[in-house]
């Protein structure tokens, strides 16, 4: 008789959502965490008085939330103080331009008649195919597991406005916002979400150029800070009999006879189940947590095949006053050109990018409570290679700062050095260490087209039985939502299975 | 008929070398960046 009927290796979002189903559904369910906290990159810690975001900053598509406490048979708002965030973005351009998009559609329209009257009529357009596109095709499937070609044709019969933006799968981010804006301007406002998914506009696929819409329809931040939402998930949990083990990490997965029969700790300790659930890296789990011994040679040849995702550097800061900026999130930025230049240039050839851009996110304009009277905290991200062809991100933090904090007031003249009380600098190694994310990866595997739907690792797996995948290596990849919607998914299939 | 199938063939990537000529240089970049993937499809697919 195995210990438990579900053991879940990490207690992130994908992880900790499938395993409050399988305990609402009966199933007497572990759940391993590596750290001391749930979350993984959707958590928060404090440090000198500050409550600082680790990874997400912004909950979008916050239905999928929703879906998943409606199965738990419980009300999001019991457990989840959504706060709605508005304006979605302030914008810094290094010509010294400051403006700002409103969740209302039509006030951004009258923000984008300033650059383009010509973009503002294509503004309606995009936001009319944006809307379709997010609420009928792509959102559908989020929480549905898409694994085979019978899965995608099932879920296009369902779903038929998913054919009609099957171009957008097909067309890059870059030529998507171009077959609708004109102005450079305009393009470049709407380019940071291809890096939402960790590719440059030219290499991201078409669809997610319509995130720029989608936010539209409502950004929330948790109040207390990102880990409300996996705390709150896991409170129904733990509600339901589930058990999370902290500081607890897996070693191996117990494989016998090709089937998953249990999980090996770090200090030695074996416990077996019905069926294992990963959470974590793809990659890891298929090369590391099992072993290539254990796998087909077709197996090992596909997980080989991934890119891991690009990692995030971080620079959390903490204030002694207000910064000067005019929402949650400020994107500094320069071009479009810049955007993908960042990737090709500096990416690519290992280097920090020196210009590039930054997303500034700033929690405490929407919860005060995260900061001591009158200080607020800052969380600026931008995205790096994990090997440096100069130094090593353990011995160039300081500088790393540094060069970041003078780029921001010569770019973009953002003063912030004279009010600093806290910074702490989480470095792509770092973040591997602290969440065994390989190569300081934000979103599981790169996602390409051809690493997404059944291109990605499935959420059952083929190659060992009994052993379920979710999170960001899955369909539908990174992100609060979509994690979240894996975990509904993955524990579907678990229920179906078992 | 296996002549029809080879002329459609050889037509069909004729066009699509057409299109790609005529395409940007980031639509050149995405089908590169994807191209070099393709191989490994068939193996992704049952993963
Ligand atoms: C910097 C950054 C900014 C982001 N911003 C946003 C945003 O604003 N909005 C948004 O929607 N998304 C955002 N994301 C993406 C989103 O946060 C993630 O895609 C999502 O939270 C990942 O969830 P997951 O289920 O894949 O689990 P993960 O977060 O990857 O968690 C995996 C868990 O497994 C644990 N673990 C790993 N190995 C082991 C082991 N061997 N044994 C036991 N436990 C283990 C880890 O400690 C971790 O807790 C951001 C991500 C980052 C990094």
């Amino acid at each position: 008789m195995p210990d438990y009927d579900a053991v879940v290796i990490g207690a992130g979002l994908g992880g900790i959502s499938a395993a409050s189903i399988l305990a609402k559904n009966g199933l007497k369910t572990l759940v391993c965490e590596n750290t001391g906290r749930v979350g993984g990159c959707c958590s928060s810690f404090e440090e000198g008085g500050y409550t600082f975001d680790i990874g997400a900053s912004i909950v979008e598509l916050s239905w999928v939330i929703d879906e998943l406490f409606e199965k738990l048979g419980k009300k999001t708002s019991d457990y989840i103080d959504f706060i709605p965030i508005d304006p979605i973005y302030g914008f810094m351009t290094a010509d010294g331009k400051r403006f700002s998009y409103p969740v209302d559609k039509d006030a951004t329209k009258k923000v984008i008649t300033e650059f383009s009257a010509e973009d503002a009529e294509a503004w309606d357009r995009f936001a009319k195919h944006g809307s379709e596109a997010i609420n009928f095709a792509f959102g559908k499937v989020m929480t549905k597991p898409m694994m085979t070609f019978s899965d995608s044709l099932m879920l296009s019969i369902e779903n038929p406005k998913l054919i009609k933006y099957l171009k957008y799968m097909i067309l890059n981010f870059e030529s998507t916002l171009c077959s609708f804006f004109t102005s450079d301007k305009v393009r470049a406002s709407m380019s940071l979400q291809s890096y939402f998914i960790g590719l440059p506009p030219a290499l991201c696929p078409g669809y997610i150029a319509f995130l720029a819409y989608s936010e539209h329809e409502g950004i929330f931040y948790p109040r207390g800070g990102m880990i409300e939402i996996p705390k709150g998930i896991a409170k129904v949990f733990e509600e339901y009999g589930g058990e999370i083990r902290f500081n607890a990490r897996v070693d191996k997965v117990l494989v016998e006879n090709g089937k998953a029969i249990g999980v090996k700790l770090s200090d030695g300790t074996e416990i077996t189940s019905r069926v294992v659930v990963s959470n974590i890296n793809a990659k890891t789990l298929y090369l590391e947590k099992i072993g290539r011994e254990k796998l087909p040679r077709w197996a090992v040849k596909a997980i080989e095949s991934y890119d891991v995702s690009i990692p995030a550097p971080m620079i959390m800061l903490g204030l002694d006053t207000a910064p000067e900026l005019d929402a949650h999130h400020t994107f500094c930025y320069t071009t479009l050109e810049e955007m993908n230049r960042v990737w090709f240039e500096d990416y690519l050839s290992k280097k920090i990018p020196k210009r590039g851009f930054m997303l500034i996110s700033w929690p405490t304009h929407a919860d005060p409570s995260l900061a001591p009277e009158g200080h607020h905290c800052l969380n600026l991200v931008t995205f790096a290679p994990y090997e440096l062809s100069e130094g090593d991100w353990d011995t160039i933090k300081e500088q790393y700062l540094e060069m970041q904090l003078d780029s921001m007031e010569k770019m973009f003249g953002l003063k912030l050095k004279d009010h600093i009380t806290v910074a702490k600098v989480s470095t792509p190694k770092d973040f591997e260490r602290a969440l065994l994310h390989p190569r300081g990866a934000v979103y599981g595997l790169q996602n390409d087209i051809v690493a997404t739907a059944f291109f990605r690792p499935r959420m059952r797996s083929r190659a060992i039985k009994n052993l379920y995948l979710t999170g960001a290596s899955t369909h539908f990849g990174g992100g609060v939502a979509p994690t979240v919607g894996s975990g509904i998914a993955a524990s579907g299939l678990i229920l179906k299975d078992i | 008929m296996s002549k029809v199938r080879k002329t459609a063939g050889v037509l069909l990537l004729v066009a699509l070398l057409v299109a790609y000529m005529r395409s940007s240089e980031s639509t050149k970049r995405y089908v590169k960046h994807l191209l070099k993937q393709v191989q490994y499809l068939p193996y992704r697919y049952f993963i």
